[in-house]
């Protein structure tokens, strides 16, 4: 992605005063959004995307009269269309909450990365384990099977097992 | 490995490459999939935007076409609620978080912009059926309105010529079956929609037509003189 040398201000159209309104209200919440979104893809590419349709679908329609808490709730509210969109039409489902409670919160989400001990707790260890390996250390198949003394089939299957198990033991606080 | 097994590895192998995961049905796995991209999201120092994605969203922001900013007129509009059948609407109510055109934020671009629909309007002859067979366009001006007129699936249908960025007047080229604006590298196709391209715009309105003999009528204003 092409870095510009010097980005051209902010502004909101034919109010130069209300710059500032608008840079701060961005600044503020882009950050937050976009770990709400990635948190809920996994992946850079489909989270750059979600959170700017958010923005530019959510921002011409955002008020400056209403409190920072209530912009992030919206902003949240609009991706989660968004994130639905792209789960219908990429794989035919719909977006699942896991932790509906927290996100309807109106604080902004804390500066740290996505909070998954509920989905693990509980697990049997080697599910667990293989989890761990895979999401979040990054490790390949084979160097996921090394760690656990297992073959790679074995780990291969493991893994989308515990997946799986995962997905049903959560489903306690899974909506829709 | 069964097939459902082999979708899923395949989605695995995307987040754990930050790839974008491919299009597949989830068939059973729709909750392990998406446990699974929360699990990749948790793994250290990716929940942190670009510093070059945050400086380029900024930039189509500001030229993003114009719907108005509405906290530009701050104490003029007062707070309204939309009240739509969608649980998220209902979800942004309870929120307490007061917006203008709620309803219109949450449709899909592509749904359209609507069929222009004058309070008072007249038809208004625009072209002969052998003008829009298909594979052609054709331009008119009615009614204050600069239009096209095409064959689309077997159908006259007729859009706004008007592009939705800056209010260039689009170019047809019937050949490719789309719309160029002269302003912008942007085009639309014959749906209304904007194709990919610097700018994400609203689609053009449609405008009704139906045939009257051997010619095609549109739906204008009558009050334009």
């Amino acid at each position: 992605m092409a870095v510009p040398e010097s980005p051209p201000p902010l502004r909101v159209v034919g109010t130069p005063d209300r710059q500032s309104d608008w840079e701060s209200l961005y600044q503020e919440h882009v950050a937050p959004l976009y770990r709400y979104v990635y948190s809920r893809t996994g992946n850079t590419p489909d989270a750059e995307d979600v959170t700017s349709t958010t923005f530019l679908r959510a921002l011409p329609r955002l008020r400056s009269d209403v409190s920072s808490a209530e912009i992030g709730a919206y902003l949240r509210t609009t991706a989660r269309t968004v994130l639905a969109d792209v789960w219908r039409q990429r794989h035919g489902t719909v977006l699942m909450e896991f932790d509906e409670q927290r996100d309807a919160s109106p604080e902004p989400e804390q500066q740290r990365d996505v909070d998954v001990t509920p989905i693990l707790d509980g697990l049997p260890d080697n599910y667990r384990s293989v989890l761990e390996f895979r999401f979040l250390r990054g490790y390949s198949i084979r160097e996921t099977a090394a760690a656990m003394g297992v073959s790679v089939a074995n780990a291969k299957v493991l893994q989308l097992r515990a997946l799986r198990r995962a997905a049903t033991t959560g489903a306690s606080y899974v909506e829709g | 490995m069964s097939k459902a097994d082999r979708r899923l590895t395949r989605f695995i192998n995307a987040l754990i490459a930050n790839r974008r995961p491919p299009r597949s049905p989830a068939g059973d796995d729709s909750a392990a999939m998406q446990v699974a991209a929360r699990l990749r999201a948790a793994h250290p120092g990716g929940s942190t935007p670009s510093p070059a994605f945050v400086d380029n969203l900024a930039r189509q922001l500001r030229e993003a076409p114009g719907e108005d900013p509405t906290w530009a007129e701050t104490g003029i509009r007062r707070r309204r609620f939309l009240v739509g059948g969608l649980a998220t609407v209902a979800a942004s109510v309870a929120a307490g978080v007061g917006l203008e055109g709620l309803r219109e934020a949450l449709t899909e671009p592509a749904s359209g912009s609507g069929t222009i629909q004058p309070y008072v309007s007249t038809w208004v002859a625009v072209a002969t059926l052998d003008e829009v067979t298909p594979g052609k366009i054709k331009q008119f001006s009615a009614g204050g309105i600069q239009g096209v007129v095409f064959t689309l699936d077997g159908k006259i249908r007729g859009l706004s010529a008007v592009c939705t960025h800056q209010g260039c007047t689009l170019i047809p080229e019937s050949g490719q079956n789309r719309l160029v604006c002269p302003c912008h590298p942007m085009s639309f196709n014959l749906t209304g929609a904007a194709n990919p391209g610097d700018y994400r715009l609203n689609p053009l309105p449609a405008i009704a037509t139906r045939v009257n003999a051997d010619n095609v009528e549109v739906q204008v204003p009558a009050s334009w003189t």
